[in-house]
Protein backbone atom coordinates (compact mmCIF):
# COMPACT_ATOMS: atom_id res chain seq x y z
CA UNK A 1 0.00 0.00 0.00
CA UNK A 2 1.28 3.54 -0.42
CA UNK A 3 -0.24 6.77 0.55
CA UNK A 4 1.00 10.20 -1.63
CA UNK A 5 1.87 13.23 -0.93
CA UNK A 6 0.80 16.07 -3.20
CA UNK A 7 4.45 17.44 -2.93
CA UNK A 8 7.99 16.58 -4.69
CA UNK A 9 10.48 15.12 -2.77
CA UNK A 10 12.65 17.94 -4.18
CA UNK A 11 11.94 21.52 -5.49
CA UNK A 12 12.08 20.76 -9.50
CA UNK A 13 12.37 24.06 -11.50
CA UNK A 14 13.92 25.06 -14.60
CA UNK A 15 14.99 28.50 -16.05
CA UNK A 16 13.98 28.42 -19.42
CA UNK A 17 12.03 25.79 -22.34
CA UNK A 18 15.05 23.32 -23.85
CA UNK A 19 13.46 21.18 -25.84
CA UNK A 20 16.86 19.14 -26.59
CA UNK A 21 17.55 18.94 -23.03
CA UNK A 22 14.08 17.21 -22.54
CA UNK A 23 14.43 15.03 -25.18
CA UNK A 24 17.84 13.71 -23.52
CA UNK A 25 16.18 13.65 -20.09
CA UNK A 26 14.15 11.23 -21.64
CA UNK A 27 16.65 8.49 -20.79
CA UNK A 28 16.64 8.83 -16.66
CA UNK A 29 12.82 8.84 -17.12
CA UNK A 30 12.53 5.24 -19.07
CA UNK A 31 15.71 4.74 -19.92
CA UNK A 32 18.52 1.57 -19.07
CA UNK A 33 19.83 3.63 -15.98
CA UNK A 34 16.37 5.35 -15.01
CA UNK A 35 14.30 6.36 -11.91
CA UNK A 36 11.40 4.08 -13.20
CA UNK A 37 13.47 0.92 -13.82
CA UNK A 38 15.08 1.74 -10.48
CA UNK A 39 11.89 1.86 -8.73
CA UNK A 40 10.53 -1.44 -10.12
CA UNK A 41 13.79 -3.32 -9.72
CA UNK A 42 13.70 -2.61 -5.94
CA UNK A 43 10.33 -2.90 -4.95
CA UNK A 44 10.15 -6.10 -7.43
CA UNK A 45 13.47 -7.49 -5.59
CA UNK A 46 11.40 -7.63 -1.66
CA UNK A 47 10.00 -10.57 -2.11
CA UNK A 48 12.50 -13.27 -2.29
CA UNK A 49 14.92 -11.19 0.45
CA UNK A 50 15.99 -13.70 3.23
CA UNK A 51 15.99 -10.57 6.04
CA UNK A 52 13.14 -8.28 7.11
CA UNK A 53 15.86 -4.62 6.76
CA UNK A 54 16.95 -5.90 3.48
CA UNK A 55 12.88 -6.12 2.75
CA UNK A 56 12.52 -2.33 4.23
CA UNK A 57 15.60 -0.62 2.40
CA UNK A 58 14.16 -2.36 -0.58
CA UNK A 59 10.43 -0.76 0.01
CA UNK A 60 12.21 2.78 1.44
CA UNK A 61 14.23 3.07 -1.31
CA UNK A 62 12.04 1.85 -4.38
CA UNK A 63 9.70 4.27 -2.69
CA UNK A 64 11.90 7.21 -2.88
CA UNK A 65 12.41 6.07 -6.71
CA UNK A 66 8.84 6.77 -7.88
CA UNK A 67 8.92 9.72 -6.23
CA UNK A 68 12.04 10.64 -7.98
CA UNK A 69 10.22 9.15 -11.58
CA UNK A 70 7.70 12.41 -10.61
CA UNK A 71 9.88 15.09 -10.03
CA UNK A 72 11.88 13.90 -13.57
CA UNK A 73 8.60 14.03 -14.99
CA UNK A 74 8.17 17.33 -13.97
CA UNK A 75 11.53 18.92 -15.24
CA UNK A 76 10.82 17.21 -18.50
CA UNK A 77 7.00 18.84 -18.59
CA UNK A 78 8.68 22.32 -17.33
CA UNK A 79 11.27 22.12 -20.34
CA UNK A 80 8.24 21.05 -22.68
CA UNK A 81 5.11 23.26 -22.11
CA UNK A 82 5.90 26.38 -22.99
CA UNK A 83 7.26 25.89 -26.38
CA UNK A 84 5.90 26.87 -29.59
CA UNK A 85 5.47 24.10 -32.87
CA UNK A 86 8.60 26.33 -34.40
CA UNK A 87 10.07 25.53 -31.52
CA UNK A 88 9.49 21.56 -31.92
CA UNK A 89 10.03 21.40 -35.84
CA UNK A 90 13.46 23.03 -35.31
CA UNK A 91 14.45 20.03 -32.38
CA UNK A 92 15.67 16.95 -31.71
CA UNK A 93 11.94 16.25 -30.03
CA UNK A 94 10.41 16.94 -32.75
CA UNK A 95 10.36 13.01 -33.38
CA UNK A 96 9.14 12.44 -30.43
CA UNK A 97 6.70 15.07 -30.48
CA UNK A 98 4.62 13.08 -33.50
CA UNK A 99 4.40 9.90 -31.71
CA UNK A 100 3.50 11.43 -28.05
CA UNK A 101 2.91 15.56 -28.17
CA UNK A 102 4.13 16.92 -24.89
CA UNK A 103 2.85 13.57 -23.25
CA UNK A 104 4.97 11.71 -21.09
CA UNK A 105 5.86 8.41 -22.17
CA UNK A 106 8.52 5.76 -20.21
CA UNK A 107 11.58 5.90 -23.26
CA UNK A 108 14.86 6.68 -22.98
CA UNK A 109 16.54 9.39 -25.21
CA UNK A 110 16.35 7.85 -28.52
CA UNK A 111 12.54 6.64 -28.05
CA UNK A 112 13.20 3.37 -27.44
CA UNK A 113 10.32 2.30 -25.16
CA UNK A 114 10.89 1.00 -22.23
CA UNK A 115 11.41 -2.77 -20.93
CA UNK A 116 11.92 -4.85 -18.19
CA UNK A 117 14.37 -6.23 -19.99
CA UNK A 118 16.80 -3.31 -18.03
CA UNK A 119 16.63 -5.23 -15.10
CA UNK A 120 16.79 -8.69 -13.66
CA UNK A 121 15.42 -10.67 -10.09
CA UNK A 122 17.41 -13.49 -9.66
CA UNK A 123 16.36 -15.07 -6.32
CA UNK A 124 19.59 -14.76 -5.44
CA UNK A 125 20.31 -11.55 -2.48
CA UNK A 126 23.80 -11.12 -3.39
CA UNK A 127 23.46 -11.39 -7.05
CA UNK A 128 20.58 -8.89 -6.60
CA UNK A 129 21.95 -6.29 -3.87
CA UNK A 130 24.88 -6.26 -6.31
CA UNK A 131 22.99 -5.23 -9.50
CA UNK A 132 21.60 -2.49 -7.15
CA UNK A 133 24.57 -1.27 -6.20
CA UNK A 134 25.64 -1.05 -9.92
CA UNK A 135 22.54 0.51 -10.74
CA UNK A 136 22.99 3.19 -9.04
CA UNK A 137 26.53 3.72 -9.97
CA UNK A 138 25.29 3.71 -13.57
CA UNK A 139 22.37 6.10 -12.70
CA UNK A 140 25.19 8.41 -11.35
CA UNK A 141 27.18 8.63 -14.38
CA UNK A 142 23.89 9.22 -16.54
CA UNK A 143 23.10 11.89 -14.62
CA UNK A 144 26.89 13.26 -14.55
CA UNK A 145 26.66 13.42 -18.44
CA UNK A 146 23.67 15.06 -18.51
CA UNK A 147 24.79 17.63 -16.28
CA UNK A 148 27.93 18.15 -18.50
CA UNK A 149 25.11 18.99 -21.17
CA UNK A 150 23.25 22.22 -19.80
CA UNK A 151 23.92 25.52 -17.89
CA UNK A 152 20.38 25.94 -16.58
CA UNK A 153 21.30 26.79 -12.46
CA UNK A 154 18.11 25.58 -11.88
CA UNK A 155 17.70 22.61 -13.64
CA UNK A 156 21.57 21.83 -12.24
CA UNK A 157 20.15 22.14 -8.93
CA UNK A 158 17.49 19.33 -8.93
CA UNK A 159 19.89 16.94 -11.03
CA UNK A 160 22.65 17.35 -8.19
CA UNK A 161 20.45 16.63 -5.93
CA UNK A 162 18.88 13.49 -7.48
CA UNK A 163 22.98 12.28 -8.33
CA UNK A 164 23.87 12.86 -4.95
CA UNK A 165 20.90 10.17 -3.56
CA UNK A 166 22.48 7.55 -6.07
CA UNK A 167 25.40 7.77 -4.21
CA UNK A 168 23.47 7.23 -0.93
CA UNK A 169 21.73 4.32 -2.02
CA UNK A 170 24.93 2.77 -3.07
CA UNK A 171 25.82 3.23 0.34
CA UNK A 172 22.99 1.86 2.02
CA UNK A 173 22.96 -1.10 -0.45
CA UNK A 174 26.66 -2.19 -0.01
CA UNK A 175 25.67 -2.42 3.71
CA UNK A 176 22.89 -4.48 3.02
CA UNK A 177 24.99 -6.27 0.88
CA UNK A 178 27.53 -6.65 3.94
CA UNK A 179 24.88 -7.79 6.31
CA UNK A 180 23.24 -10.19 4.10
CA UNK A 181 26.71 -12.31 3.33
CA UNK A 182 27.08 -12.01 7.48
CA UNK A 183 23.70 -13.58 7.74
CA UNK A 184 24.65 -16.63 5.50
CA UNK A 185 27.80 -16.83 7.16
CA UNK A 186 26.39 -17.36 10.67
CA UNK A 187 23.38 -19.76 8.87
CA UNK A 188 26.01 -22.13 7.73
CA UNK A 189 27.98 -22.50 11.31
CA UNK A 190 24.45 -22.96 12.67
CA UNK B 1 -3.49 26.31 -4.62
CA UNK B 2 0.06 27.12 -5.60
CA UNK B 3 -0.53 29.06 -8.87
CA UNK B 4 -1.89 31.95 -6.45
CA UNK B 5 0.24 30.45 -3.67
CA UNK B 6 1.64 33.23 -1.44
CA UNK B 7 5.21 33.26 0.29
CA UNK B 8 4.04 31.49 3.35
CA UNK B 9 2.45 28.77 2.13
CA UNK B 10 5.81 27.99 -0.26
CA UNK B 11 7.48 28.10 2.49
CA UNK B 12 5.53 26.02 4.59
CA UNK B 13 6.05 23.62 1.29
CA UNK B 14 9.57 24.00 1.65
CA UNK B 15 9.05 23.26 5.02
CA UNK B 16 7.34 20.01 4.29
CA UNK B 17 9.81 18.64 1.85
CA UNK B 18 12.59 19.17 3.64
CA UNK B 19 11.57 17.33 7.06
CA UNK B 20 10.34 14.87 4.45
CA UNK B 21 13.75 14.32 2.99
CA UNK B 22 15.48 14.04 6.37
CA UNK B 23 13.13 11.27 7.31
CA UNK B 24 13.22 9.49 4.06
CA UNK B 25 17.12 9.77 4.83
CA UNK B 26 17.06 8.51 8.59
CA UNK B 27 14.49 6.00 7.69
CA UNK B 28 17.19 4.51 4.91
CA UNK B 29 19.97 4.54 6.86
CA UNK B 30 17.89 3.14 10.03
CA UNK B 31 17.09 -0.03 7.64
CA UNK B 32 20.88 -0.92 8.39
CA UNK B 33 21.76 0.43 11.85
CA UNK B 34 18.10 -0.57 12.90
CA UNK B 35 19.65 -0.34 17.25
CA UNK B 36 21.02 3.35 16.62
CA UNK B 37 19.24 5.47 19.61
CA UNK B 38 20.44 8.51 18.44
CA UNK B 39 18.84 7.79 14.92
CA UNK B 40 15.69 6.31 16.25
CA UNK B 41 15.27 9.45 18.46
CA UNK B 42 16.03 11.86 15.28
CA UNK B 43 13.89 9.93 13.35
CA UNK B 44 10.38 10.00 15.62
CA UNK B 45 11.09 13.93 16.56
CA UNK B 46 11.39 14.69 12.99
CA UNK B 47 8.12 12.68 12.26
CA UNK B 48 6.09 14.53 15.04
CA UNK B 49 7.50 18.08 13.39
CA UNK B 50 6.46 16.90 9.65
CA UNK B 51 3.22 15.59 11.14
CA UNK B 52 2.10 18.99 12.92
CA UNK B 53 3.41 21.16 9.35
CA UNK B 54 1.03 18.60 7.60
CA UNK B 55 -1.78 19.17 10.12
CA UNK B 56 -1.16 22.98 9.98
CA UNK B 57 -1.33 23.42 6.12
CA UNK B 58 -4.41 21.25 5.81
CA UNK B 59 -5.85 23.77 7.97
CA UNK B 60 -4.85 26.58 6.11
CA UNK B 61 -4.88 25.86 3.07
CA UNK B 62 -6.03 22.21 2.27
CA UNK B 63 -5.24 18.45 1.88
CA UNK B 64 -1.75 17.49 0.90
CA UNK B 65 -2.01 13.78 1.40
CA UNK B 66 -5.15 11.34 0.90
CA UNK B 67 -4.82 11.19 4.90
CA UNK B 68 -5.10 14.64 5.42
CA UNK B 69 -8.35 15.96 6.71
CA UNK B 70 -10.39 18.54 4.45
CA UNK B 71 -11.37 21.51 5.64
CA UNK B 72 -14.11 22.77 3.68
CA UNK B 73 -17.31 20.97 4.21
CA UNK B 74 -18.67 21.63 0.63
CA UNK B 75 -15.87 21.21 -1.70
CA UNK B 76 -13.60 18.05 -1.99
CA UNK B 77 -10.22 20.36 -1.88
CA UNK B 78 -7.98 17.21 -2.90
CA UNK B 79 -9.54 17.08 -5.85
CA UNK B 80 -9.43 20.73 -6.91
CA UNK B 81 -5.96 22.05 -6.08
CA UNK B 82 -2.61 21.87 -8.24
CA UNK B 83 -0.27 19.26 -8.39
CA UNK B 84 3.22 19.83 -7.69
CA UNK B 85 4.20 19.86 -10.55
CA UNK B 86 2.18 22.51 -11.74
CA UNK B 87 3.05 24.80 -8.52
CA UNK B 88 4.94 27.67 -9.72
Amino acid sequence: MWIYQKTLQYPAKVSHTDLTFANRLLSLYGGPDGELGAALRYLNQRYTMPTNNTKGLLTDIGTEELGHVEMIATLIYKLTKDADLDEVRESMFGNYFVNHGKALYFCDANGSPFTAAYFQAKDDPIADLTENMAAEQKARATYNHLMDLTDDPDLLDTLRFLRQREIVHFQRFGEALDQVQEYFACKKVF
Amino acid sequence: MATTATDIQREMIYSIQELGLTLDDLRQYLDTHMHDQFAISRFNSTRDELEKLLTEYAGKYGPLTGACFNKDENNWLWAMQDFPWDYE
